[in-house]
């Protein structure tokens, strides 16, 4: 129902701006309701129901990194964006990708999601000894044996978040893709190598270690290789934050994006 | 002025264009220095006799040249699935959408390029902008463009001889699939069941572009087949013709692979068998009559369609002499038909598949219940883009191996209600592919006869990239994370491989030039031409 009203405002807000040239031009209440419905199938699983974000971005804002504009906004629905998890989806024609496009649009009229905390005290948990930056770089500061976290309020929603914290192994199987960081062990006639995965083809993988150093082997030369499916190398840090800090650090991760 | 002078070049180095006769094509075989026909012979073979390049010497390949495609035709434009064809000391290669360049074979210097006008708003619901390869017959290059035009060009300089509009794109009429020429005909197969077409194919005069014959793969009422169909469900029956069909001159028959019918998911909207989706047939290549048909996917519901490579063998068989037509099925089942007759010789799965019990007696599927698509979602093997796709397999005939890229991948198939409109899909739900490191891919190497595998080589994902057979003894093939390989063709042993450094989405396909044997293959937006010298 909340959704509903926030359609009908927005198709109000179409029609007030009529001067402006826009691929939404001509939308009706209709097209939206359509454009929710295609969005719950192809888009929900990754962006969340509400597209609060999940494993994919939270879509509910003003601004979206990779489409400043409606145009790209329809156009990446087709292409996908190279590099993350985002696929083309090649089942929308280009009427009905406008119309998952507006749709999202009105995701970004509604209020800016709820931190659950203070992020200007989240960054002090984060900084705190031993803590984020052992393993994680945030502009350019820190050490990168994880994934980056630059903008990964751009990427990721509270609750997986959240999980991420919790409970890493079961945040982590949750993803996409064959290139996710996924601990792997490699053993070669020298010894062992455990750590994440960056990379990985038919020939050769690329381990970066908990210590920092990356091992590039090529699978001839492997004894044994070992995917380690449900596990993290990342700590679970439900029992060591308290509420407070864990809802504050998670407000700073939120906080942290490329585009403001 | 700069095409006169890159002409006169090639002139100097002994050739002018392409000329390729009937009886060229038809003797392919026999000529390994070339590749005139999509897939190497019209047996669908992709096989190479040339020897140069061998188990012993083939960790020696380096890359001799490389073409990087126009940035207007690669990544918005489309992906990269062409196999080229090389005549005479040309190459001729497509590059998305639908363009056309002729290259030097041996520096890959550019001679001519061709590129159509293109709507903005081309249709192509179902598939990439793609493009798999051009035809040629005589002195000119035949292209099917992705909105639904069918062009001749003049093999010296890309000039249009003719262009014809072979169906309305507005419909979602599309054309992907390298052309077959056969003599003086161009044969071709659409594109766009994902938006309820009603597919066909066609063969065109091809020194004048007239249409000779049409014939739909989904019947109208009264026609044979159509008892398999009820009420106007055939109007947008599907059954796209998207692959390049085989020919064998002797019985003078073409066949042709036809896709899944039309919703894709929800095969309520459509009882019954559904003639002649997810089947292969044999037309007469001069009437366009259909002498037989075998269904291997009754009434599909999966989107399994049987676009895939027909190769044609032939081989003794319960003690008599068969010419046989082989095909792995997206289905996940390998099957050989006689191809004179269409009898069902033989039959088992290749791949992992939870959808049917087996095959019987007649090839049919004993499909298991429970495993249509829901509205809440059924796991099931193998994934909508099945065991394998359209991506060519390679049949070396010397061992009688047959080899195959095969995905291993399950989906959770979803039905839902759709109605027919015009352009739009039409495909009554969706899947949701089992992904991350639950699926892979593997090449495979089957005993023809027996279909038995023989051994396999893993992949790290379900690639999107064929194989290609040499008498040196390899298998080539490519993956998803830019490896282009090759493989020990009697134990599956990779004995070569390079980074190309962008998902290879092609065929490798192989020629020789001043004598020294080449493999091509593509990776991202760039082609590689690879030789020990």
């Amino acid at each position: 129902m909340k959704t509903r009203i926030i359609v009908s405002g927005l198709l109000t807000f179409f029609c007030a701006v009529t001067f402006a040239q826009s691929p939404f031009d001509g939308l009706t209440e209709s097209d939206l309701a359509e454009g929710e419905k295609l969005f719950r199938v192809h888009c929900a699983r990754c962006h969340g129901i509400d597209g609060g974000g999940g494993e994919g971005s939270n879509l509910a804002r003003s601004k979206l990194k990779y489409a400043p504009d409606d145009e790209s906004l329809i156009r990446l629905l087709g292409e996908g964006i190279p590099g993350t998890g985002m696929p083309e989806i090649w089942t929308l024609d280009v009427h009905q990708a406008t119309q998952v496009a507006a749709y999202v649009r009105t995701l970004g009229q509604l209020e800016e999601e709820e931190m659950p905390g203070d992020p200007q005290r989240g960054a002090l948990v984060y900084q705190s000894p031993g803590g984020c930056p052992a393993c994680h770089i945030v502009s350019g500061h820190g050490s990168g044996v994880g994934p980056e976290l630059t903008d990964v309020g751009d990427r990721r929603g509270i609750e997986y978040l959240r999980e991420s914290l919790v409970d890493p192994a079961n945040a982590q199987s949750q993803t996409m893709g064959y290139q996710d960081f996924l601990t792997v062990r490699a053993t070669t006639s020298e010894g062992q190598v455990e750590g994440l995965r960056i990379n990985e083809d038919a020939f050769s993988v690329q381990i970066r270690d908990v210590g920092g150093t990356v091992h590039s082997l090529r699978k001839d030369d492997l004894v044994e290789f070992e995917k380690v499916f449900a596990h993290s190398l990342m700590p679970e840090y439900g029992g060591v934050l308290t509420g407070r800090d864990m809802d504050d650090l998670i407000s700073y991760l939120m906080s942290l994006r490329a585009e403001q | 002025m700069k095409r006169t002078i890159i002409l006169l070049l090639a002139l100097s180095a002994g050739y002018a264009s392409a000329e390729v006769s009937f009886e060229r094509l038809v003797n392919a075989a026999s000529e390994p220095q070339s590749w005139l026909t999509y897939s190497g012979t019209y047996r669908s073979e992709r096989f190479s006799p040339l020897t140069e390049i061998n188990r012993d010497n083939v960790s020696d390949l380096k890359v001799i040249w490389a073409y990087q495609m126009q940035p207007s035709s690669y990544g918005g434009a489309g992906l990269v699935e062409t196999t080229p064809l090389v005549a005479d000391g040309i190459m001729y290669l497509t590059e998305p959408p639908s363009t056309v360049t002729a290259l030097d074979a041996r520096t890959g210097k550019r001679l001519w390029t061709w590129s159509p006008e293109m709507p903005e708003d081309v249709l192509h619901i179902g598939f990439p902008k793609v493009n798999r390869g051009v035809a040629l017959l005589d002195d000119a290059v035949y292209v099917g463009t992705l909105d639904a035009h069918l062009v001749a060009l003049d093999a010296a300089t890309g000039a249009v001889r003719w262009d014809v509009e072979v169906a309305d794109n507005k419909l979602n009429y599309s054309l992907t699939l390298a052309p077959l020429a056969i003599d003086g005909k161009i044969i071709i197969g659409m594109s766009g069941a994902e938006a309820g077409i009603r597919s066909f194919v066609d063969a065109y005069d091809s020194a004048t572009g007239e249409r000779l014959w049409r014939f739909y793969t989904i019947p109208a009422p009264g026609e044979p087949g159509s008892e398999t169909w009820q009420g106007d469900d055939w109007l947008t029956g599907g059954g796209s013709t998207w692959l390049t069909g085989s020919f064998d001159p002797e019985l003078d028959l073409l066949y042709w692979t036809v896709g899944n019918p039309a919703p894709d998911w929800n095969g309520d909207l459509r009882p019954g068998d559904n003639l002649y989706s997810c089947s292969i047939i044999a037309l007469d290549p001069q009437s366009g009559e259909m002498k037989w048909y075998f269904q291997y996917t009754p009434h599909d519901t999966h989107d399994w369609d049987a676009n895939q490579i027909p190769v044609l063998f032939d081989a003794e068989w319960n003690g008599s002499e068969r010419k046989i037509v082989a095909l792995a099925n997206r289905n996940a089942f390998f099957y050989l038909l006689d191809r004179e007759t269409g009898e069902y010789l033989h039959g088992n799965e290749y791949s992992k598949q939870t959808w049917a019990a087996g095959l019987d007696e007649t090839g049919r599927p004993i499909v298991l219940p429970g495993t249509e698509p829901t509205e809440e979602g059924n796991l099931i093997w193998p994934s909508l883009q099945g065991a394998t796709n359209w991506f060519s397999p390679s049949y070396n005939p010397d061992t009688e191996q047959f080899f195959v890229a095969t995905r291993l991948m399950g989906a959770v198939y979803y039905k839902a209600d759709v109605v027919y409109e015009e352009g739009q899909p039409f495909l009554g739900g969706g899947e949701q592919a089992l992904s991350g490191d639950d699926a892979a891919g593997a090449i495979r190497a089957l005993d023809v006869l027996t279909g038995k595998q023989q051994w396999e080589f893993m992949l790290h994902s379900p690639p999107w990239a064929g194989v290609m057979a040499t008498a040196g003894g390899l298998v080539f093939g490519g993956s998803n994370e830019g490896n282009a390989f090759a493989l020990d063709a009697k134990t599956g042993k990779a004995l070569w491989d390079f980074q190309t450094g962008g998902a290879v989405r092609t065929n490798p396909m192989s020629f020789a030039i001043d004598g020294n044997q080449r493999i091509v293959t593509t990776g991202g937006g760039t082609l590689f031409v690879f030789g020990l010298e």
